[in-house]
């Protein structure tokens, strides 16, 4: 029977590097579906919200991927998040109480980061956080943080922030070591100039960054600025930051690994 | 992998640096342990390819990506399992 034999499976990755027009698309799908049992595609979120979200009602019913089975995949929870470091610090570890202090050690540092939701706990920032975890001595951490590749894409950073002018608060106190300056790296095909992006909030002197509502976006596909529609300190500060780039995650954690 | 692997056609979306490569990767590893036989293709080769030369194409990555399995006897596979 069908089912019991090997099955071929086409696997795409990235499909928003794939043809832009849904028109070549969609004369590439029937090819491959006619080969294969089982097809599955990955791609960007970009790519979901522009073809299948923004398309037209028309577009939507000859758009072949609508006929496809949608996922999505989702940021860490606590639960996940925790048991990704401890089958990570599970490798190679035989005594189970230190296994134990490690993941406890670990998941107390990523929860600095993560409770806040300041950070989205996707896979390669808990690596980041467990990476700086892993070493004994502020200034370790920090040298080995400060090796970590910077090749990542840079999504958005804070632009001439006065450091001398931040209030610290308690909770974000961690965060007056950001850079007081930044210039989103040079990156081809993309925009040279970056985008000035001025926002108000009435929580802005609360923050510990007081002149944070001037963030430089960076030329970036997924760069957004949010409505600044907070009710609370952690929430106004979210919409200035829009996403994270692996600057952001790292000087977090060398704020908190020098604690 | 038990949801995808239940579906014909499926569609995995993710933001940027979430692990979607990653999970292709896994996911091509799983299936092949599970005897069946995926192919990974990135998107960004299909620029450049047409509708009629799809088959080529894909002959092209079944060569680099199996050593022991010919073209031709990919294409085979559905054959066998259907009979």
């Amino acid at each position: 029977m069908a089912d019991r034999g090997p099955k071929r499976v086409l696997i795409i990755d990235d499909l928003h590097h794939a043809p832009a027009d849904s028109d070549g698309r969609a004369h590439l799908l029937p090819e491959f579906e006619r080969r294969f049992d089982r097809i599955v595609i990955l791609g960007a979120d970009e790519f979901y919200y522009e073809e299948l979200i923004c398309a037209n009602k028309d577009d939507r019913k000859s758009n072949a991927l609508w006929a496809y089975d949608l996922y999505r995949i989702l940021p860490f929870g606590y639960l996940r998040c925790e048991q990704f470091v401890r089958n990570w610090v599970g490798l190679g570890e035989t005594k189970s109480d230190e296994l134990e202090d490690k993941v406890t050690q670990i998941n107390g540092l990523l929860t600095q980061f993560l409770r806040n939701n300041l950070i989205p706990q996707y896979p390669w920032v808990v690596m980041i956080i467990r990476a700086a975890g892993r070493l004994t001595g502020a200034a370790a951490r920090r040298k080995r943080l400060l090796r970590l590749p910077a090749a990542g894409p840079h999504y958005c950073g804070p632009g001439e922030v006065p450091a001398e002018a931040s209030e610290s608060t308690a909770s974000y106190a961690w965060l007056e070591s950001w850079p007081t300056s930044y210039t989103p790296p040079r990156q081809p095909n993309r925009r040279a100039t970056p985008i000035v992006v001025k926002s108000e909030t009435p929580y802005s002197r609360r923050l510990p960054l007081v002149d944070l509502p001037r963030v430089v976006v960076g030329q970036a596909t997924e760069s957004r600025v949010y409505s600044s529609l907070a009710s609370s300190p952690s929430q106004a500060y979210l919409p200035l930051i829009g996403s994270f780039s692996r600057d952001f995650a790292r000087a977090a954690v060398m704020r908190a690994c020098s604690r | 992998m038990e949801v995808i692997g239940r579906t014909r056609r499926s569609l995995l979306f993710g933001r940027d640096r979430c692990g979607k490569s990653s999970l292709a990767k896994r996911l091509c590893a799983d299936l092949h342990a599970r005897g069946d036989v995926p192919l990974l293709l990135q998107g960004s080769r299909l620029k450049n390819v047409k509708p009629e030369r799809v088959g080529r194409f894909l002959e092209s990555l079944v060569e680099k990506q199996y050593e022991a399995l010919k073209p031709e006897m990919y294409w085979q596979i559905e054959a066998r399992s259907e009979s």
